[in-house]
């Protein structure tokens, strides 16, 4: 039986916003040059402490592009910035559980971000700024003794810290309680949105919780109580998914396991049908309707199975319908090796 | 002379303004503004409020929620805090800050000066010292991510 965080929690992703001191903010670069010596300053030092593939935005191809974003390595905005924008990627892969990645030029001249499954934000905490304190010795950073690090936007002055977790919440959504649970978080000085970031709808019944301030309050503070504020969610989700199984058990039963027929027989299958499917396979798996070596694991092939990555084959000339054929084989393969008989 | 911006302190470093007049700024605001203060004035800020270095005003602050750079907190200081604080609730970083030192900051502007004179001797070319320059540039880099400093490592 999967336990109610590890079927839950998604991901953790600590983010710190930095600038350079002697630079022009991003939004008040002109030159191409401008931009150029901020991207060669931070790749130098960066790359002087682990390996990092450079991505300059404007050879990027509109399907890399969509999957830097999907994958929460890049931003949109970052992508439509041809200009300036250039992103760090870590060469190191997961193999430490974690992956390491800068967008240069976005809001601010970086956004170090650091990614890993699973709730563990003092951990992802503790390894970003063991690299951010590297960075800092090599890079001079805009900082003030009064308000901390500067940023572009003085919303995240101070800690320039952004502690999120991913959630997948489905019993939460389906009883409609999702808006009453959005104002709570609220109150705590967290906001929840889509993953997708702001403004984006929750896709796949993913959610994203965050800290809203980031002055005044130390590191420490700000991802103990996102940790806190996401447990909490998951206790909601928890009672949420007991009262859905005692309305209708048979009918969430009948739901998982139908979608798992589809997911484990389809031989062409749109995205959105797909991620249907998967979530409430991944409803039923996680009130034990299904047996499942790695939750995770679900996590991972609705990653895999997205439009620009199931592309990435092919670097973006598979038409649609040729994609949903290869994230139907992709399906089947992935969904017989989680899935205990 | 008292320091261009702050007009507290002795003026130690002689930066260059837009209009060409040599100015002097403290260690500290040198510190503070960093190399822009090389590239821009550090005349008085204009009635309605611009940032001196960047030229951003505090009205196109309003309409983007951006700032233009670092020096900017300085120009808009007493307007922004009350912002600030309405966002955060609080106006005093507690927080971590950076482990870069004094000794860090002068081997950064001195090799962004080299790199300056490089391009200039590029455009010359004059390569013999292109090549003296390129080396020094080098070595100062090396110095930098060797990252023996001397500087703070208490996180």
């Amino acid at each position: 039986m999967i336990n109610n965080i590890a079927s839950t929690v998604v991901s953790t992703r600590i983010r710190l916003a930095r600038n350079l001191a002697d630079h022009p903010f991003p939004n008040a670069l002109r030159a191409a040059k401008q931009g150029r010596e901020v991207v060669r300053a931070v790749y130098d030092a960066a790359s002087s402490i682990r390996t990092f593939k450079l991505y300059h935005m404007n050879d990027l191809s509109d399907n890399v592009a969509q999957a830097l974003c999907d994958d929460h390595l890049i931003s949109p905005e970052l992508a439509a910035n041809k200009k300036h924008g250039a992103a760090l990627i870590d060469e190191g892969g997961e193999e430490d559980g974690g992956k390491f990645s800068i967008m240069i030029n976005e809001e601010d001249h970086l956004r170090e971000q650091y990614i890993e499954g699973g709730l563990c934000l003092p951990r992802a905490y503790n390894r970003l700024a063991a690299f951010d304190g590297e960075l800092s010795k090599q890079l001079r950073f805009a900082f003030d003794a009064q308000l901390g690090y500067l940023t572009a936007c003085p919303t995240n002055l101070g800690t320039g810290l952004r502690a999120s977790v991913m959630l997948f919440l489905p019993a939460l959504t389906r009883l409609r309680k999702m808006e009453r649970v959005i104002r709570e978080i609220s109150r705590l000085g967290h906001t929840v949105r889509g993953v997708y970031g702001e403004g984006s709808e929750a896709e796949g019944y993913m959610y994203q919780i965050s800290n809203e301030v980031t002055l005044g309050v130390t590191e420490e503070y700000i991802y103990t109580e996102v940790q806190r504020a996401a447990l909490e969610v998951v206790k909601l989700e928890t009672q949420a998914r007991r009262v859905l199984c005692k309305e209708d058990e048979i009918g969430v039963r009948d739901g998982c396991m139908r979608a798992y027929g589809i997911l484990a027989n389809c031989a062409r299958i749109s995205y959105t049908e797909f991620l249907q499917r998967l979530s409430d396979v991944k409803l039923g798996a996680a009130l034990g309707f299904l047996c499942v070596r790695d939750f995770a694991a679900f996590d991972r092939l609705a990653a895999a199975a997205r439009p620009a990555n199931v592309g990435l084959y092919s670097d973006g000339k598979l038409s649609a319908p040729e994609r949903d054929v290869l994230r139907a084989d992709l399906c089947r393969k992935e969904l017989a090796d989680i899935v205990e008989k | 002379m008292l320091c261009s911006n702050c007009k507290i302190n002795e003026g130690v470093h002689a930066v260059t303004g837009a209009d060409g007049e040599e100015t002097f700024l403290c260690g500290e605001c040198y510190a503070r503004l960093g190399a822009a203060a090389e590239y821009a004035a550090l005349s008085h800020i204009e009635e309605g409020g611009r940032c001196p270095v960047c030229g951003t005003t505090y009205d196109q602050y309003k309409r983007t929620g951006l700032v233009g750079c670092s020096a900017c907190y300085e120009a808009f200081r007493e307007k922004l805090l009350p912002v600030i604080r309405r966002m955060h609730g609080e106006t005093v970083h507690v927080g971590a800050h950076p482990l870069g030192n004094g000794k860090l900051y002068e081997l950064l502007d001195e090799r962004a000066r080299l790199r300056a004179e490089l391009e200039e001797a590029i455009k010359r070319k004059d390569m013999a010292e292109a090549d003296r320059l390129n080396r020094s540039i080098r070595e100062i880099s090396r110095v930098i991510y060797r990252g023996d400093l001397g500087g703070e490592d208490d996180q």
